[in-house]
């Protein structure tokens, strides 16, 4: 397994900068579905450079969370602040914060029915009004990047599922957002295709991107995030430094979580 | 036993178990059955064609047809031959099918996006529409609009008229039409013209977006030249030469275009019926679009109108496109219902009429279905080459 | 009081209810009908043109409508409103057209075996308790309803009655399938092969025709009947419906095979008393037992319960083995005995001895070491039959032997049959009945049809294939209209002189090839749906074509396009309306006949006949397309599992 496989290689945290401007703010912020209360007074600031692992039982709200952050589902109270624009009703603002922030899919949701090229240069094209040879080149650059360039001409579906997600990865960045989500990334890849995936990520964060995951893998926990946060029932139960957060517990539904996700 | 014991016998296929032979068997007896009952029918047809006197050949189509009919798109009078009365008559079922393809798909495509509208009361009526009118049979409704709505409307003389120029009444639909005839040509010219000169714009706003990444309004741009510049001219030709307004003259009308009640009856019952399968259609497509599509696409910053003209529609159009054919061609195929109200179609006067007076029912039959038939291999081979064309590589 | 703004500790926050504007009613209103100016402006215009139309129908449909008066003049009472006078006093004719009042009990009863017969399949394992909380829910108000009108006219009508009892075996029924899933197949065996013979029969009664040439229909349908069970594989089991059904086949073959030639066995039949004054006793006596050993053996069987099946199945090809010997016998035993038989060619009398060992032997082909050549023989062996008995007996007169006078003894019962079932002919049916027998026998005739259709177009045989496309591809490819045309004015032509048969049948047969080429494509979905592997596993099992077919392949992919036969169904049961075009009376046609009685010329009218029309197919189909619906979900849920 891909987590053993990180687990067993020596430590090698690089220390990165992480700075003190912030990025995100979630303030006080509660969401419903329906009757059903999804998110519980989140407070959260994410600053600069930060990379945060989220992980969490399925359904405690981790997924949502984010997705509240580029308004793919709304939130009913309290604020929330990306790159000092807060997130309301306003189209331009909703606009003006999903250019500065990328996200990437569990199930990589591509465009099947355009080329790959024509996946990462459609955003561009049509929302920073890009020439499309400038298009082109940025996207070309960022395939090599994620090491498909060759893979430019050819349609999604003709792709590995690893390849699939370093795309969209890809297509992310090519809207140069300062900072990007993951949505589980690698919970719908086969077992070789994982470590790819989390390549581009780990080069990604050396880079400085400022990042928010959610994942299962705690093997990029620990290399990877400067703090790892454990949701679950909607709330944030427990925050900390990789370290300190796998060895040194606090909460007992943290500990029972781990006990569980590292026993096999 | 020895060990080459059970080579030594060689396995001796018996013949009649031999795939091969079977396979040749069954064929052969399949295609004696075939060209047996071929032959049975059509000697047995020959023989009674002999035993009652009836013509063979397609010699009739020259003879003098001897009727008239309602509606004809090109010159054809009672003295024209049986020819020229298949030729009126499948141009009327082409124009009932054209047109009542494009009200069809306006319709349906409406209904199918309201049946997905996040307003409730929308939703439900577009349900309720499509629930009614597919269900009742397609005849019953051409005779609901034509026996009992507009058979019964008042003579000519007591017309429903609307703004004196427009009168409805048990003849038809009278409409003004104008003055000179070179001016609905060059409403038509005006029409083809600005759809050249938006496919030009079209081109060069592609052009223009790939070199400078600068948007042009396409959408709005075609909609004004080709819908708002034949509508302009339409304005200022009637303002300069006026219209001619059909007239009562005697028990009638004069002037003007009538719109038959026949036409027009079947053109509301084809397209309101059609409408609701497109409608199912057109929802199954969008709806095939999986929502991470949306997502992905606002997840990147694009707004609503281009995620549904960049992501979703290409991707519906692709599951929308092959059933929208077949209805298409079912409904040009229910066109043939006009016998029923005696629109003059293909059906109705060719293998109506034509085989009333002619009894020739081999040959007329035969040219009739043969033409639908054409037709429609002709768009199913056309929606085979869209499938393959379009067809979403996988691995 | 806890709110959203209190501070808690990490875990320990409690749900707490939503905003009120994204719940309840507010929220609900809010989200749905005005979640932006554009939608609200819609829902305020629908919500206007709503309140203004519904009124206006309701007031049309019922509050101003006319509802009991016997011409136009009462409709004209209440012009702008439906004058549902119309469809009350036609409204027999609707349903039956003019199918003679005294006989209007033959369709009813059709139609309750119908309803009987499916409803029960249509609901696969349904709770008992669920099943009575639902009937209690729905038949309940429903026979409340019944019985106001069973008790509101002059008199206690019984139609009501006959409605609840009908409705009551129904669910009785569903319970029964519930707990006993062989019904199921019993009943779908039952609707496929059975119900349409009798159905029909039923319906049409016994023509003068019909009686004279009875035998030749029941010596066909037994030859099929042998045929079918010759090909039957080796180890169908008598518990298997389709055994069972030629079983009983077989039985009625023998019985009339005896009755009908001998003198003896009619007067066995009919009464003892004429049968001696005709020949010895012992001569009797021994046809006696020739006849009912059979019989009673058979029907033993039938009513025996399950044994180990092998057993079974060559106890019951002895038991057809003594029949067709019995059946023999006893036509040789009149040879003996008739002087008049003495004049046939010496050749025939060797022949029918020989046929009859051909015949008799062909059972062991059934034996499992026999292989195709025996089952070959079995299948042959009806025609056997035929030929001995034609080589006996003569062709022309092929049952009407003088000496023995049959119809002389016959005749009579079937005439006192007539008397019960008088013949109504086709052109009087009419009405929703007529329009439920051509979608019927369409959707029952087209699905065999296209089953085979289909596997011949997956076939890898060209010639096979290419016959498949070219039928399937020319009868989508034209519209019904014009195949129902060819039907009345190109059938003719392409029969003998001197054979023709009646507007309804030519129709039908149109129906059924152009909807079976609709139901090939439909079938064929199904077939391409079921995965390679299941073809694969069935070959690798050893399964021989037709087997794999059968029990893999065509079981699965049958299943999964149930959606698309009934949709299939729906658009036949909509298209019977075009049967009015070619002089048939469907309910359209019915209807449409009815508007143009001068006695019922007003405004109104034409606007009833139509919505009654278009309300009652509607309810058909409506119901038809939610049950489609419900199977697909069904079926999509345990692909899932």
């Amino acid at each position: 397994m891909a987590t053993a496989e990180h687990e067993t290689a020596p430590p090698q945290r690089r220390e990165l900068k992480i700075s003190d401007e912030v990025a995100i703010q979630l303030i006080d912020m509660h969401k419903w579905y329906g009757e059903f209360h999804v998110l519980k007074d989140i407070n959260l600031t994410v600053y600069r450079g930060e990379r945060i692992v989220i992980c969490g039982p399925s359904g405690s709200g981790k997924s949502t969370m984010i997705r509240c952050i580029n308004r793919l589902e709304e939130h009913q109270q309290g604020q929330i602040i990306v790159e000092g624009v807060e997130l309301t009703n306003d189209i331009k603002q909703i606009d003006q914060i999903r250019r500065e922030v990328g996200m990437v899919f569990q199930h990589f949701n591509l465009f099947p029915h355009l080329t790959v090229l024509e996946n990462l240069t459609l955003a561009p094209i049509w929302v920073r009004k890009t020439p499309k040879d400038e298009a082109d080149r940025t996207a070309m650059k960022y395939l090599e990047r994620v090491k498909i360039p060759e893979q430019a001409d050819k349609f999604p579906g003709q792709l590995s599922g690893g390849q699939q997600q370093r795309v969209a990865i890809a297509r992310s960045l090519c809207m140069n957002p300062k900072i990007m989500l993951f949505d589980e990334p690698t919970s719908a890849l086969d077992p070789e295709m994982i470590k790819e995936v989390l390549d581009v990520m780990i080069e990604l964060a050396e880079e400085g991107m400022t990042m928010l995951c959610v994942t299962h893998e705690m093997g990029f926990a620990r290399t990877v995030a400067n703090r790892v946060m454990f949701m679950d029932g909607g709330e944030i139960i427990e925050q900390n430094e990789p370290e300190e957060f796998f060895n040194n517990p606090q909460s007992e539904r943290t500990k029972l979580f781990l006990s569980q996700i590292l026993s096999h | 036993m020895t060990a080459g014991s059970l080579a030594a016998k060689p396995a001796s296929a018996v013949w009649y178990r031999d795939p091969f032979i079977r396979s040749i068997f069954f064929q052969v007896v399949a295609l004696a059955g075939v060209i047996w009952v071929g032959w049975y029918l059509a000697s047995n047809t020959i023989a009674n064609m002999e035993r009652q006197n009836i013509a063979s050949g397609f010699g009739f189509l020259e003879t003098t047809a001897g009727f008239g009919i309602i509606q004809k798109l090109i010159p054809y009078s009672e003295t024209s031959s049986y020819g020229t009365a298949l030729i009126v008559s499948l141009l009327n079922t082409i124009l009932i099918a054209f047109v009542g393809i494009i009200l069809a798909t306006m319709l349906g495509f409406i209904i199918g996006v309201a049946r997905l509208s996040n307003n409730w009361l929308v939703r439900r009526l577009a349900t309720i529409y499509i629930e009614t009118f597919r269900n009742i049979p397609l005849l019953l409704q051409i005779f609901f609009w034509y026996h009992a709505v507009l058979k019964p409307l008042p003579h000519p003389r007591d017309s429903l008229a609307i703004f004196d120029s427009f009168f409805l009444n048990n003849r038809g639909f009278y409409v003004p039409s104008l003055k000179s005839g070179w001016g609905t040509l060059s409403i038509v010219l005006v029409f083809i013209a600005g759809i050249i000169v938006t496919k030009l714009i079209g081109r060069w706003a592609k052009a223009r977006q790939e070199k400078t990444g600068e948007q042009f309004p396409m959408f709005a741009v075609g909609l004004a030249l080709i819908v708002g510049a034949p509508v302009l001219v339409w304005l200022i030709l009637s303002f300069a030469v006026g219209y001619e307004v059909p007239k009562l003259e005697g028990f009638n009308f004069e002037g003007g275009v009538n719109i038959i009640p026949e036409f027009l009856a079947m053109l509301i019952a084809l397209s309101v019926y059609t409408a609701s399968f497109i409608a199912e259609i057109v929802r199954a497509g969008i709806q095939s679009v999986s929502h991470g599509q949306t997502e992905a696409a606002h997840a990147l910053g694009l707004r609503a109108r281009p995620t549904l003209k960049l992501v979703i529609i290409p991707q519906a159009m692709r599951v929308i496109i092959p059933p929208l054919t077949s209805q298409y061609l079912n409904l040009t195929k229910n066109s043939s219902l006009a016998t029923a109200i005696a629109y003059p179609d293909l059906t109705s006067v060719f293998a109506g009429t034509v085989l009333n007076q002619t009894g020739q029912a081999v040959e007329i039959i035969a040219i009739t279905m043969a033409i639908y038939l054409t037709i429609s291999l002709l768009t199913s081979g056309y929606m085979n080459w869209y499938n393959a064309r379009k067809a979403l590589v996988e691995r | 009081m806890a709110d959203a703004t209190t501070k808690h500790e990490p875990g320990e926050h409690p749900d707490l209810p939503a905003p009120t504007a994204s719940t309840g009613i507010i929220g609900w209103l809010r989200a749905n009908l005005f979640s932006s100016p554009v939608n609200s402006l819609f829902t305020i215009l629908f919500a206007a043109l709503l309140i203004w139309l519904v009124p206006k129908l309701l007031n049309w449909a019922f509050f101003d409508a006319v509802w009991t008066g016997s011409s136009a003049k009462d409709c004209l009472t209440s012009p702008d409103a439906a004058c549902w006078a119309f469809v009350s006093t036609r409204w027999s004719q609707f349903m039956y057209g003019l199918f003679p009042e005294a006989e209007r009990w033959r369709p009813d009863v059709v139609g309750a075996v119908l309803v009987l017969a499916l409803v029960p399949i249509m609901f696969e394992r349904v709770q008992f308790a669920r099943l009575v909380r639902g009937a209690a829910f729905v038949l309940g108000p429903i026979f409340v309803v019944l019985l106001y009108f069973a008790f509101a006219g002059d008199g206690v009508q019984a139609w009501p009655f006959k409605l609840i009892i009908l409705s009551l075996v129904v669910v009785a029924l569903v319970a029964a399938q519930a707990a006993y899933p062989r019904l199921r197949r019993w009943l779908v065996g039952f609707l496929m092969f059975v119900f349409p013979i009798v159905a029909f029969l039923l319906l049409l009664g016994l023509s003068n025709d019909a009686v004279q040439a009875w035998p030749y229909w029941l010596m066909g349908l037994s030859a099929v009947a042998l045929a079918l069970m010759a090909l039957l594989p080796r180890h169908a089991k008598l518990t298997d419906w389709s055994m069972r059904v030629s079983v009983a086949l077989v039985i009625l073959f023998v019985i009339w095979g005896l009755a009908l030639p001998s003198n003896w066995t009619v007067g066995l039949i009919y009464g003892v008393g004429a049968a001696q004054s005709q020949g010895p006793t012992v001569i009797i006596a021994i046809a006696a037992v020739l006849t009912l050993l059979p019989i009673v053996v058979v029907v033993a069987l039938l009513l025996a319960p399950r044994t180990r099946s092998g057993a079974l199945d060559r106890f019951v090809l002895l038991c057809i083995l003594v029949g067709i010997l019995a059946f023999f016998g006893n036509m040789l035993l009149i040879q003996a005995w008739d002087p008049i038989r003495g004049d046939s060619p010496p050749w025939a009398m060797a022949i029918a001895p020989a046929a009859f060992a051909v015949a008799a032997l062909a059972p062991w082909g059934y034996d499992r070491n026999a292989g195709l050549p025996g089952r070959i023989a079995l299948a042959l062996a009806p025609l056997y039959l035929l030929i001995a008995y034609w080589v006996l007996f003569g062709p022309p007169d092929f049952f009407n032997l003088g000496m023995l006078d049959w119809q002389a003894n016959t005749v009579p019962f079937f005439r006192g049959v007539q008397g019960v079932l008088p013949y109504v002919e086709t052109p009087l049916w009419g009405g929703l009945m007529l329009t439920l027998v051509v979608a019927l026998t369409g959707i029952v005739a087209s699905l065999p049809l296209g089953i085979v259709l289909a596997l011949g177009r997956r076939s890898n045989m060209p010639i096979i294939r290419t016959i498949s496309v070219v039928f399937i591809e020319f009868w989508r490819g034209v519209p019904l209209i014009t195949v129902l045309f060819m039907a009345t004015v190109m059938f003719p032509l392409f029969l003998p002189e001197g054979v023709t048969f009646n507007q309804l049948l030519r129709a039908l047969i149109g129906v059924a090839l152009f909807s079976s080429a609709y139901m090939a494509e439909v079938v064929r979905g199904g077939l391409q749906a079921i995965a390679k592997g299941q073809y694969e596993a069935a070959d690798a099992l050893g399964l021989s074509y037709w087997k794999s077919m059968r029990l893999v392949i065509l079981p699965q992919a049958l299943k999964i396009v149930i959606p698309g036969i009934v949709n299939t169904f729906i658009g036949l049961f909509k298209d019977t309306t075009l049967v009015g075009i070619i002089g048939l009376f469907d309910l359209l046609g019915i209807v449409q006949a009815g508007l143009t009685d001068q006695k019922w010329l007003a405004p109104n009218v034409p606007y009833t006949g139509y919505v009654f029309a278009a309300f009652s197919f509607w309810i058909f189909c409506y119901g038809m397309s939610r049950y489609s619906q419900y199977m697909e979900r069904k079926l999509d849920t345990g692909h899932k599992r």
